[in-house]
């Protein structure tokens, strides 16, 4: 990508046309082999390698766009700025733990570790204080899946 | 007169003592979720849709109808008291109000807000009331190749009133059909792109998918930023707006409601579109345009009028064609499909209970906002003043409950966060969730629509073109990708 002023930095609408390109001609390849059948009996794969195909080209004509177009100019909107890339980390990493322990720990464990990451990393709020609303919280949220019937895993502990 | 006698069916059914609790649990959540910004109408119903699975259906329906339009009038609440609107359809009307709010008229501009808002809703509820039935029988004759038709026109039109560019939210459009297609194969029952994964074989959970795209995404986008808000005090004072307000206002409201309920039928309208036109419109209109922005009663009155209308007219493409009109309405089809009930042109016959009950309930709620809104603005004020790294880990913990009691799946967790993580992503690009949401609700439909449309003609596509209804869908269609195509190059570089 090297332009008439010097190297143009790198433009993250790139990646991701790029990213839905590769997508989309992996699906299609799928689709392709899921068989497509005929125009009046159509098969599993016709309809996701059509919407695919079309994809594809779309994300192709906007990589070929950004590419062309002088930098800013591409109609990508601002470049966008993350500032907390650690908190939105933390914050997503915690989510998928509490869907990978949630059966094995049951809900009150997993919860409460849960609110203990998100009030006392995140929130940096001070430990005590971080352990006394995870309990209260976990305590409230576990009187009210019941009053609303909302069946929760039960851990090894029964809680 | 049947419409009368219908909703005599609808109010018996409404004013049952447990409708009556849903619907103000409904309209109470939906004002609360209007005040906190950061979790909106599409969330919180995705959270509550399992705690609702132990209702009636119409219960069920009430309440999340309520928390809807709930939404719209808690909304302006804030944007008018301290210029946080804590949803986006009320973002236009902080412009005036916060003003009016500066120059010691929060009062006025609150009871504006809330009276425009009844007056739209309520108009919108009527015309929901008379339109829904017609169309539902109209729609009747409809075949695979005219409802084809509609779902592609749909989708067109909510990619070209997107907020963002058109050419992205296409792809987006293209995005959710891909991933609605993940699953067994409705018509071979051969297991599409499940990547092996057992949990897949019933396709992407719709909740976890918009859970993640719009309440984790918007969670992870609030955190990005401060978590600090600034509170702006005013003084609240009188609370019914003057003679010379009405007299300012009336056109206002009638423009309002006009655009409301035209835009909220459309695909993609809804109440968020609604409100900046229909301001756009009155400053358009106005002898003072120059004095839109500094506190007048029409820049409440109008967008506030607009959001309502929109947000009971976006039912009628949900309940008599069985099409959602934005994402909102993808979550309320959801709710009524779990519930057993398919939306469409059979439903008001089938479920007489269900659609005027549900309908009659929206006037109900209407007079619990107004008794809501109007007596406890304080209230909802001050819960602006719990911290949002308070706030933030409750959300998240609902989310993760919600999501998995939908169906004891861990997966839906994961996804929950995947989807979290892309439309975080999406945000920082510019590219819009919604037709995504909305492609992956509609996908099956379209899909099966093709299949049999395709079957019906013995493979030629011509079928969408030689019937009259699906061929003045695709000239429509055709004519919004020609207007943008022709509108991006008439655009100076």
């Amino acid at each position: 990508m090297e332009h008439a002023g010097g190297r143009r930095p790198t433009d993250p609408e790139a990646y991701a046309s790029a990213f839905l390109f590769a997508l989309a001609a992996a699906v299609a390849l799928g689709a392709h082999r899921l068989g497509l059948g005929t125009v009046h009996d159509p098969g599993p794969g016709f309809m996701p390698f059509a919407t695919a195909t079309l994809l594809a080209a779309m994300a192709l004509g906007r990589l070929v766009r950004v590419a062309i177009a002088p930098p800013g100019q591409a109609g990508g909107g601002p470049a966008p700025t993350a500032s907390r890339w650690g908190v939105v980390s933390v914050v997503l990493a915690t989510l998928f733990g509490a869907g990978f322990i949630l059966e094995r720990a049951g809900f009150s464990i997993t919860i409460f570790l849960m609110l203990v990451v998100l009030f006392g990393i995140v929130a940096d709020k001070r430990w005590w204080v971080t352990l006394l609303s995870a309990a209260v919280v976990v305590t409230a949220a576990r009187l009210l899946c019941r009053a609303l019937g909302v069946p929760v895993p039960e851990g090894p502990l029964g809680i | 007169m049947d419409a009368l006698l219908s909703l005599g069916l609808g109010l018996h059914v409404a004013l049952q003592p447990t409708n009556l609790l849903f619907c103000f649990v409904g309209v109470f959540v939906g004002t609360l979720i209007g005040v906190l910004p950061g979790i909106g109408p599409v969330g919180t119903m995705s959270l509550l849709l399992p705690a609702t699975f132990h209702l009636s259906p119409v219960g069920a329906i009430i309440m999340l109808a309520g928390i809807y339009y709930g939404a719209q009038y808690g909304g302006s609440t804030t944007s008018i008291l301290v210029n946080i609107p804590g949803e986006a359809s009320a973002i236009v009307t902080g412009l005036d109000g916060y003003q009016m709010a500066r120059q010691g008229r929060a009062g006025p501009a609150l009871g504006m807000a809330a009276l425009g808002s009844f007056a739209g809703g309520t108009v919108g509820i009527v015309g929901l009331m008379l339109l829904a039935s017609p169309l539902a029988e109209a729609a009747l004759s409809f075949g695979p190749p005219e409802y084809f038709a509609l779902m592609c026109v749909s989708l067109v039109v909510l990619t070209f009133l997107s907020q963002a560019s058109m050419y992205k939210s296409l792809m987006m459009g293209l995005l959710g059909l891909l991933l609605s297609g993940v699953g067994l194969d409705m018509f071979t029952s051969v297991p599409r792109f499940t990547l092996g994964l057992n949990e897949l074989t019933d396709g992407i959970g719709l909740i976890p998918l918009v859970m993640g795209l719009f309440g984790i995404a918007e969670i992870l986008g609030n955190l990005d930023q401060s978590m600090r808000r600034r509170i702006y005090e005013t003084r609240l004072g009188e609370l019914l707006p003057t003679a010379a307000d009405w007299l300012a206002a009336k056109w206002s409201i009638v423009r309002g409601t006009l655009i409301g309920f035209l835009l909220g039928i459309l695909p993609g309208g809804g109440a968020v579109l609604s409100s900046f036109v229909s301001y756009a419109v009155e400053k358009r209109v106005s002898r003072y345009p120059e004095r839109f922005g500094t506190g007048v009663i029409e820049g409440v009155a109008a967008p506030e009028t607009a959001n309502n209308a929109a947000a009971q007219a976006s039912f009628i493409p949900l309940l008599a064609l069985g099409i959602p009109p934005n994402v909102v309405m993808a979550v309320l089809f959801g709710g009524l499909l779990i519930h057993g009930i398919t939306p469409g042109p059979l439903l008001i016959q089938q479920h007489p209970d269900l659609f005027w009950g549900v309908i009659a309930s929206m006037f109900v709620g209407n007079v619990m906002l107004l008794a809501l809104n109007l007596p406890l603005i304080g209230m909802w004020v001050r819960l602006l003043r719990v911290p949002y790294d308070v706030l933030f880990p409750l959300i998240l913990m609902f989310c993760v409950v919600g999501v998995y009691s939908v169906n004891h799946s861990r997966m839906d967790v994961y996804l929950m966060a995947f989807f979290g993580l892309v439309g975080y992503l999406m945000q920082k690009l510019g590219y819009a969730p919604a037709p995504l949401a909305l492609a992956y609700v509609l996908g099956p439909l379209l899909e099966t629509a093709l299949r049999q449309s395709l079957a019906l003609s013995g493979g030629s596509f011509a079928i969408f073109f030689t019937r009259p209804i699906a061929a003045a869908c695709m000239a429509v269609m055709a004519a919004l990708l020609v207007v943008q195509i022709l509108s991006r190059q008439r655009r100076p570089t």
